[in-house]
């Protein structure tokens, strides 16, 4: 039957215009020198050029220019008998189309005579999608691939580093447990404690931080937001490292900005376990009497920059790459200075958690750490006046007594809070613990009539000390809880536990005392 | 018996230092680098030499192929003594010619066993 239609001349040439005009691939003819000579729909749409903007044209005008200028060189040597890239073969190529997209096409070329002249057909299929979908495949492979190397990396550091200190708690366990009693010298007695102890110290701290790293990398932690006043996190950061700071004897400076109160819009406990680490490194890692400068700065991005600077002997710059890698300690691992290692990839990981961003600068003279931090917005006024109370309730509280405690971290809360029940409730002893710790220990000695519990605490969160409550306690007081956290996940958190009630902060004051006069 | 620890933390050699003497009763010699190590290795005759891995400059590794082939001690046996654990380091460290391996946190008995047989016998004794 074909062989019917196909020696049919007429039939055949409208069979062929019909697979011409309707074939899925591109089909392209050119001569010698390289001129389009027909060009099917197909290729047409590939391109975006229309049949009169091609037809006459060289056919380079469809190739990217890094290939087009090669291309009359190419035909011209292949027609002189040179060397064959693609004709009767067949290959990915690169194609340019009329808007400068690259796209990639399976090209195949075969070679003709249409009478004395040469032609090559070259039939081509758009691949681009193809070709980017497996270029995404490819690198979401090494991606994963580095991430595993990575994670072993990480996990064989992990192992040597919890060795080192193992091997100083096990060797001298065991010095202790060969030697005959009655021989052990005193002096073995006390260097093998004394190391078992220090090492033990150092073993904690380790675990803690790639616990911390972990939970980090895990997602699990969430970061409660609040504004903070960037004055009193820095104040309070510089106490916390002043043992450190004495024993190494080194001098640490604030620098506040004069400009009043600048605030941060970030978690408190991690920006101050960012803080400290950036403030005990610079300790740790300065020259004899040098010292440590903080201060800060607004930036015209909406950030705020908290800057800690050491007087230290400076990071070299082929080591610059490596400061965030955990247990990384750039060839210190054996000097004197303490330290897991693990510090600098903790503080960068909560920075961006709370959509900062860490950085450093450094010179044989000193390196700066800077921590930019989202600006808050300057928290109104906190001073709550007698007319805005006398406002919302009456005569009735004022003569009630009982004991209220606060368990809050956050100074500016507490005395919100304070200055609130003192002034409705004159008679009323309140009181605040600034950790659940010190405040499960506070309840034991002073019997509270309501407790108002902040559930992002340092240490011990606000949910796990109502569990402790709970289990303590057969006639609890109401607990309020109080959070600036309300995500779905803190609510559901606190909502599982006994609470009487929850406040979102900011604390306000109608509220507040509303609560105040159902319960007490 | 002349012994040689290289290894740069203080803490390792003081334990391993106390060990030799309550399981031996003899002094260890020790340096903190590979380079120092092989220095005296080529002033002096030793009986054993432990050997950390990771050590500042030099490796323990290459330190212990520069024993055998350079400085020709080839039956100078020596134990190497690592925090490392990975099936690779391992396998490397008995490439290069060691004849034991011990991981740290070394464990006492396990240690005075190999440390004795490689000083009684010509084997290379597996990794624990």
């Amino acid at each position: 039957m074909n062989d019917i239609v196909l020696s049919d001349a007429k039939s055949g040439s409208a069979l062929f215009q019909s697979i011409w005009q309707t074939v899925v691939d591109g089909m392209i003819v050119i001569n010698h020198l390289g001129i389009i000579q027909m060009v099917n729909p197909a290729t047409l749409k590939v391109f975006g050029y229309t049949e009169e903007e091609l037809i006459g044209k060289n056919v380079k005008i469809l190739m990217p220019n890094r290939y087009s200028s090669e291309h009359d060189q190419y035909l011209s040597n292949f027609m002189g008998g040179g060397p064959n890239k693609i004709i009767g073969i067949g290959r990915i190529v690169e194609g340019e189309t009329k808007d400068g997209q690259e796209i990639s096409m399976y090209l195949a070329v075969s070679e003709l005579m249409v009478g004395d002249q040469v032609c090559f057909v070259g039939i081509l299929r758009d691949l681009t999608e193809k070709v980017r979908a497996e270029n995404d495949i490819l690198r979401a492979k090494e991606e994963a691939e580095r991430a595993n190397m990575a994670k072993s990396h990480f996990l064989s550091s992990m192992s040597h580093e919890l060795r080192t200190p193992m091997n100083t708690i096990l060797g001298f366990a065991q010095l202790l447990q060969v030697t005959d009693e009655n021989q052990i010298k005193y002096e073995l007695y006390q260097e093998a404690v004394q190391h078992i102890l220090k090492s033990g110290d150092h073993l904690l701290n380790l675990i803690d931080d790639v616990l911390d790293l972990s939970k980090i990398e895990a997602g699990i932690i969430a970061v409660s937001l609040e504004d903070i006043d960037v004055n009193e996190i820095v104040d309070e950061c510089i106490d916390l490292t002043k043992f450190t700071a004495t024993s190494n004897n080194i001098k640490v400076v604030f620098k506040p900005d004069n400009k009043g109160k600048t605030f941060i819009h970030a978690d408190r406990g991690r920006v101050r376990q960012s803080l400290i680490n950036l403030i005990s490194n610079g300790i740790k890692y300065n020259r004899e009497d040098g010292s440590v400068t903080i201060s800060f700065e607004t930036l015209d991005n909406g950030f705020v920059r908290i800057k800690v600077t050491d007087t230290g002997y400076g990071i070299p710059e082929r080591q610059h790459e490596k400061l965030f890698i955990p247990f990384d300690r750039l060839g210190l691992e054996n000097s004197a200075i303490e330290g897991s290692g693990v510090g600098l990839a903790i503080t960068q990981k909560i920075v961006r958690m709370m959509q900062g961003d860490i950085g450093f600068s450094s010179t044989p003279d000193g390196s700066q750490f800077w921590i930019d931090l989202p600006a808050g917005n300057i928290n109104n006024e906190m001073e709550v006046t007698s007319q805005e109370i006398e406002g919302v309730i009456g005569e009735a509280g004022k003569k009630m007594n009982g004991r209220i405690l606060y368990i809050e971290d956050n100074p500016s809360n507490i005395a919100l809070l304070k200055q609130i029940v003192q002034k409705v409730y004159p008679g009323i002893v309140f009181d605040s613990c600034i950790s659940a710790e010190l405040g499960l220990e506070y309840i034991q000695d002073h019997p509270c009539d309501m407790i108002f519990m902040d559930i992002n605490l340092p240490g011990m969160s606000g949910i796990d000390a109502m569990k402790c409550l709970e289990r303590l306690y057969r006639d609890l007081p109401p607990v309020v809880a109080i959070t600036a956290d309300v995500s779905k996940l803190t609510i559901s958190k606190i909502k599982k536990q006994k609470f009487s009630e929850m406040l979102a902060k900011p604390i306000n004051l109608l509220e507040t005392v509303e609560v105040l006069e159902r319960y007490l | 018996m002349k012994f040689l620890y290289v290894e740069d933390k203080p803490m390792n050699t003081r334990v391993l230092r106390l060990f030799v003497e309550q399981l031996w009763g003899e002094d260890l010699t020790s340096v903190e680098t590979a380079e120092e190590g092989l220095d005296l290795i080529g002033k002096e005759d030793f009986d054993l030499v432990f050997m950390d891995i990771n050590l500042p400059q030099m490796s323990g590794l290459e330190a212990i192929r520069y024993i055998k082939n350079k400085l020709n001690k080839t039956t100078l046996p020596i134990i190497v003594v690592s925090a490392a654990t990975d099936t690779n380091v391992i396998a490397d460290a008995y490439e290069s010619g060691c004849r034991a391996f011990i991981k740290k946190p070394v464990n006492i008995m396990n240690f005075k066993d190999i440390t004795e047989r490689v000083l009684k016998t010509d084997e290379t004794i597996a990794v624990a």
